[in-house]
């Protein structure tokens, strides 16, 4: 016999205290897609986590999901191959949790946070670990306060036209490769550019995504630096329905982990039409009656029960925020679908994205007419307002005469300056993935762009010039005007006094 | 479905139709082509008609055949109503697993220790 096993069951038996207890228990009289109907254990709670004996005599953990008359419908969360008509099913009498601590940051788990990137097991001292339940209440009314700090994106566009608050829920919206998960990464890369205030942590949460997909953002994210302050919760396209529908819960009980710990953390669901599709899936196998698009009846409340758990919290609970960027893919830019129109109302504003714009080369392809942040304005901080206040006005004026482009020959000097202006601006904001600026780059280029310093520049020139402006501004004016920009928030007239003569003393040594 | 059905119908009924009963619960069954389905039926109906007279179903699974006399002293444990199923269950390996109406399990096999031994906090 194996020498390991016999030494194993001897230190076993050591420890081993024989209880006999009467317990309750249930039997699979139907199993298949991911679901099994079991009959008795009549007292279960609903969500609640059951474990079912496969014939290896392995407990396969099942949610119970639809409470009937004389059977539960259960969703199986693990190899459902393996669960059989008869099998035996315990209640636990605890609905489902994650093991949640700081150990997770940098770390790739699945959404019931076993660890899925080759680096080993998590929490080897139980007091290093929370259990978080998944499925939790959002925090009250009393217990938040309003948004009042920023979460930079880098992301010039959005940083001055639909800013972003610590706690707020901002939906990325928009077709299939329009750039969502581009914007929701750079929001996570540029995390570590703003040292003024304490980095957050960020949890990006893959549902239905591509594997490769996955780890081309996990090697992105190790290539910059970012995953030491994220952790990815991923249920790729392979996994079971159910894993899928879980995985935000999860995400998001790790980044409540975080907020109750007084930190920030910043939550990416990408995306939510997957996840509402998974949900759907598991609601028509449970034979719940479907709705509109076949999603059943409660598809407002799973997202809304979700999202409402982004928050900040005020100073008696330790100040922390969980600032949520939900993601929806919509079917050729119909945003009026069921679950699109949804999450639209239940987050604080929406960055949507345009594949016409795309297709024209505005990357990112923010419509900034149509995004709009309700509550992060209060967040902006001092420099960016008083620099970007009339950017969303100048490109408003300029989309009105966008029609008479081609006609700009025949126009009048100021309608002529106009477009003029609103073609710089959209340059202005355009910007490589992978490539967020820190915010005091971003006032410094968006006051000379709004200033006039760029004009009667050619368009293609525009890009080059702007990457030289901040290479000249980092190299002689860092700490004169870069630096207290950043610290402070701040554009006092001195500062802009200073930017003023940079910004010359630049033009003059490039003979712009 | 048709377990309740008759099992409603029998406990009604006077003694002298019983019969007839049941010879059209195997014609309705015969005439459905459900004829796979009729042991697990029949279980169903001694069931409900268990439970309608307030017994409970119970199941007695041992690791290998025992002597009837220790059945015998185990059943008397139980009430007359109670509709008891003994049977061997060699995967317990040693010991005994009590089920009382599918419901509730007194597991005291060497099955259930051995697992307990090794089992992993989920």
């Amino acid at each position: 016999m194996n020498y390991d096993l016999v030494e194993k069951l001897k230190k076993e038996l050591q420890g081993y205290r024989n209880s006999v207890k009467l317990e309750k228990i249930g039997t699979v009289v139907e199993a298949g897609d991911g679901i099994a109907r079991v009959s008795g254990l009549t007292e279960a709670m609903s969500q609640e986590l059951l474990l079912i004996e496969n014939s290896r005599g392995e407990d396969i953990p099942a949610i119970a999901f639809n409470l009937e008359e004389s059977f539960i419908g259960a969703v199986v969360l693990d190899s459902a191959q393996s669960v059989s008509v008869g099998a035996k099913v315990k209640s636990t009498g605890r609905v489902l949790s994650i093991k949640v601590g700081k150990e997770l940051i940098g770390r790739v788990v699945d959404p019931l946070g076993r660890p899925i990137d080759d680096k080993g097991a998590l929490f080897h001292h139980p007091e290093d670990a929370d259990d978080y339940l998944l499925e939790r209440s959002a925090p009250s009314v009393v217990d938040r306060e309003s948004v009042n700090a920023p979460i930079q994106t880098g992301i010039k566009a959005i940083d001055a036209m639909i800013p972003i608050g610590r706690g707020q829920r901002e939906l990325i919206i928009g077709d299939r490769q329009t750039g969502k998960t581009a914007i929701a990464l750079d929001a996570i890369l540029n995390q570590k550019n703003d040292t003024a205030r304490k980095t957050p942590i960020c949890i990006y949460v893959a549902v239905g995504q591509k594997e490769s997909k996955v780890a081309k953002i996990v090697k992105v994210l190790e290539e910059a630096g970012a995953m030491k302050y994220t952790v990815v919760v991923s249920a790729p396209a392979s996994a079971p329905a159910s894993l899928q529908f879980l995985a935000p819960y999860a995400g998001c009980a790790i980044g409540e982990y975080f907020m109750d710990q007084g930190q920030d953390a910043l939550i990416v669901y990408d995306d939510l039409s997957k996840h509402a599709g998974a949900y759907r899936e598991l609601s028509l196998l449970l034979r719940r009656p479907p709705g509109r698009e076949a999603y059943p009846g409660d598809i407002f409340y799973l997202h809304s029960r979700l999202l409402e758990r982004a928050a900040k919290l005020d100073k008696k609970h330790g100040g922390g925020s969980l600032t949520a960027l939900p993601i929806i893919e919509t079917q050729l830019g119909d945003v009026s679908a069921y679950v699109p129109t949804n999450v639209i109302s239940i987050t604080d504003g929406q960055i949507y994205l345009e594949s016409q714009l795309f297709h024209q080369g505005v990357r990112p392809a923010v419509n900034v007419g149509l995004s709009v942040s309700r509550v992060g304005s209060a967040a902006q901080t001092k420099a960016m307002k008083k620099v970007a206040g009339k950017l969303r006005l100048e490109l408003a004026q300029f989309r009105e005469l966008a029609a008479f482009v081609q006609f700009a020959s025949d126009l009048d000097p100021e309608t002529k300056r106009r477009i003029e202006r609103g073609q710089l601006l959209t340059e202005i904001l355009k910007q490589n993935d992978r490539e967020p600026l820190p915010i005091e780059e971003e006032v410094v280029v968006l006051y000379a762009a709004l200033g006039g310093y760029f004009d009667g520049m050619p368009l293609q020139q525009i890009k080059e010039t702007e990457g030289k402006f901040i290479q000249y501004l980092r190299a002689l004016h860092k700490e004169t005007i870069l630096e207290p920009i950043q610290k402070t928030g701040e554009f006092t007239p001195d500062m802009e006094a200073m930017l003023k003569g940079a910004i010359e003393e630049f033009k003059r040594s490039e003979n712009l | 479905m048709y377990a309740r059905a008759f099992a409603d119908v029998y406990e009604a009924a006077p003694e002298n139709v019983r019969n007839m009963f049941t010879k059209r619960l195997f014609d309705v069954i015969d005439k459905n082509g459900d004829w796979s389905r009729a042991e697990r039926i029949i279980r169903e109906i001694e069931r409900f008609i268990t439970k309608k007279q307030g017994g409970r179903e119970v199941q007695l699974e041992f690791a290998r055949p025992v002597p009837l006399a220790l059945i015998n002293e185990l059943k008397k444990r139980f009430r007359a109503v109670d509709r008891i199923d003994v049977s061997v269950n060699t995967s317990l390996v040693a010991g005994v697993r009590i089920v009382i109406d599918g419901e509730r399990e007194l597991d005291n096999s060497m099955a259930r220790k051995l697992k307990d031994m090794f089992k992993k906090e989920l």
